[in-house]
């Protein structure tokens, strides 16, 4: 295992949030019932993250990200946004450094250079450190550990499998998630996909979940957490036939690996509290894990938009309609309000009850956020940038 | 959706790059241009002096029937005597590409970047 350290004389930039790194959270999960006994978070629920893609880290003090390359940024950055402040700095502890070059602690080295390094997409934060999937020296599919404190300091916690990247010079990064102490992914070099998990100190992979070995290609996305509990989507084609495709969700318990058909259907979704909100020819549902039972909230049919379960909303983003329309509705389904689209959304991620996220394009390509804890009818995309 | 094509003209005149110890002065210039529609993703990165590794990648958004996303990228690579690297991938098995960008590279370090172009 290959350990990069950089060691710096100072620590000052960021100590403050060093200190808040050393502090659990407390995910106190309360909840109340509505009068049909359907779940509908109370206003001090911790209701935790709800990303589509691990392109953003949620930390106890704030949001870690990948910046974007631009012409005045070639060398992206690691950067944090301050949860109170909404300030963003890169995440460099060295009070001399200007932040801009290779140089910068937040710069870390890509997969692509010699000696191998992060594929900068992939980011989350566990247990007091950031993850990222990149290629080692020796051409491994790995998990980084990166320390959140602006030090530099990296290191390759697992080696996840081999690619042929010495020969073709080319690999697909994997989608990852961490739970419960585990690495899961999934290899895209497999035409049969099967979900692994390892942990991430590294250790033997372990399948949790196969496709079917008759079909002539099965795919597996959106690997989302909750409580403890993994799920995931898997997509079968039997054959070349679009008409025969069958998909459906599924659920791994993370202490035992187990895996279960939770119900079937293909598309964004979510899960809180052992319900699973996702979009159907009908509108907006909410199905009981349970129960297998659905209820209906918004009865209009949707195109398969984005959902985001926070503490007060399920938000809808449908980004791929001209205007990328992101709708907040209440639990009963009412329709809170409409937020245009002023910065150019061009990809969602989700977020949490505070803030969401997604990548605008203007000129170039960037991140932005819309914090909720704004009145309702002051929501609005903003940049994500270094101020 | 219209498609609008970007063309990015990035002139790296008296560009120095520093790697580790040696620093390494780039003074060449340097076009760079994607295009996505649909079904073709497309970049090409050209670099006016010879004798370097030249690599352009294009990086892609796609989605697929359901409406799910994911990101890809495609590249191409070229050494010796080439100055313009050239790649393009058409997509296949129900999929779209939405939006791309492209990153010109030269002996592996970052040199210019074309904006994010829709299909």
């Amino acid at each position: 295992m290959k350990k990069e350290i950089q060691f710096t004389s100072s620590i000052k930039l960021l100590c403050v949030l060093a200190a808040g790194l050393l502090l659990l959270p407390a995910c106190g999960k309360t909840e109340e019932k509505d009068a049909d006994g359907a779940a509908a978070p109370m206003e001090s629920d911790e209701i935790g993250a709800d990303f589509e893609y691990q392109f953003v880290a949620k930390s106890e003090n704030g949001y870690y990200f990948w910046e974007r390359i631009s012409p005045d940024h070639l060398h992206p950055r690691l950067m944090f946004m301050d949860k109170e402040s909404g300030r963003v700095v890169p995440l460099c502890n060295r009070p001399d450094c200007v932040h801009e070059g290779k140089e910068c602690n937040a710069y870390f080295r890509e997969h692509h250079d010699v000696g191998g390094g992060i594929h900068k997409k992939y980011l989350q934060y566990y247990e007091g450190n950031l993850y990222a999937v990149g290629l080692s020296e020796d051409a491994y599919v790995s998990l980084f550990r990166i320390k959140a404190d602006g030090s530099a300091e990296w290191e390759i916690s697992a080696k996840l499998y081999r690619t042929d990247y010495a020969a073709t010079h080319r690999w697909e990064s994997p989608e990852v998630l961490i739970e419960g102490g585990y690495a899961y992914f999934v290899d895209w070099y497999q035409k049969i996909k099967k979900l692994e998990r390892m942990p991430i100190d590294g250790g033997m992979p372990e399948t949790v979940f196969e496709g079917d070995s008759d079909a002539s290609a099965v795919n597996i996305y959106q690997i989302k957490s909750n409580g403890g509990t993994l799920f995931f989507q898997v997509i079968s084609y039997p054959d070349d036939i679009p008409e025969n495709v069958v998909g459906a969700l599924y659920s791994c318990d993370s202490a035992t690996g187990q895996c279960n058909l939770v119900k079937a259907f293909v598309g964004p979704y979510s899960v809180y509290d052992g319900f699973v909100y996702h979009s159907s020819s009908e509108g907006l549902c909410r199905y009981s894990i349970q129960d297998q039972t659905t209820e209906i909230l918004v009865n209009q049919p949707m195109n398969v938009p984005n959902i985001t379960i926070t503490r007060e909303y399920i938000i809808l983003c449908d980004q791929w309609e001209d205007g990328a329309a992101l709708t907040l509705y209440d639990y009963e389904g009412k329709e809170i309000a409409t937020v245009p689209n002023t910065l150019g959304l061009a990809w969602y991620f989700g977020g949490d009850s505070d803030m969401l996220f997604g990548e605008c394009w203007n000129d170039y390509t960037a991140l932005c956020f819309l914090n909720l804890n704004r009145p309702v009818t002051e929501l609005q995309w903003e940049k994500l940038r270094d101020n | 959706m219209s498609k609008i094509k970007k063309m990015v003209l990035g002139i790296a005149l008296a560009m120095c790059v520093f790697g580790g110890s040696v620093g390494t002065c780039y003074a060449a210039s340097s076009s760079i241009e994607v295009d996505i529609t649909a079904t073709r993703a497309y970049g090409k990165f050209v670099y006016m002096e010879a004798g370097h590794q030249i690599k352009v990648t294009v990086f892609y958004i796609e989605k697929d029937s359901f409406g799910l996303t994911r990101d890809g990228d495609v590249s191409d690579t070229q050494f010796g005597n080439v100055t313009t690297a050239v790649v393009s991938k058409s997509n296949s098995n129900g999929c779209q590409y939405v939006s791309g960008y492209a990153v010109g590279y030269v002996d592996g370090s970052e040199m210019a970047v074309a904006g994010r172009a829709y299909a």
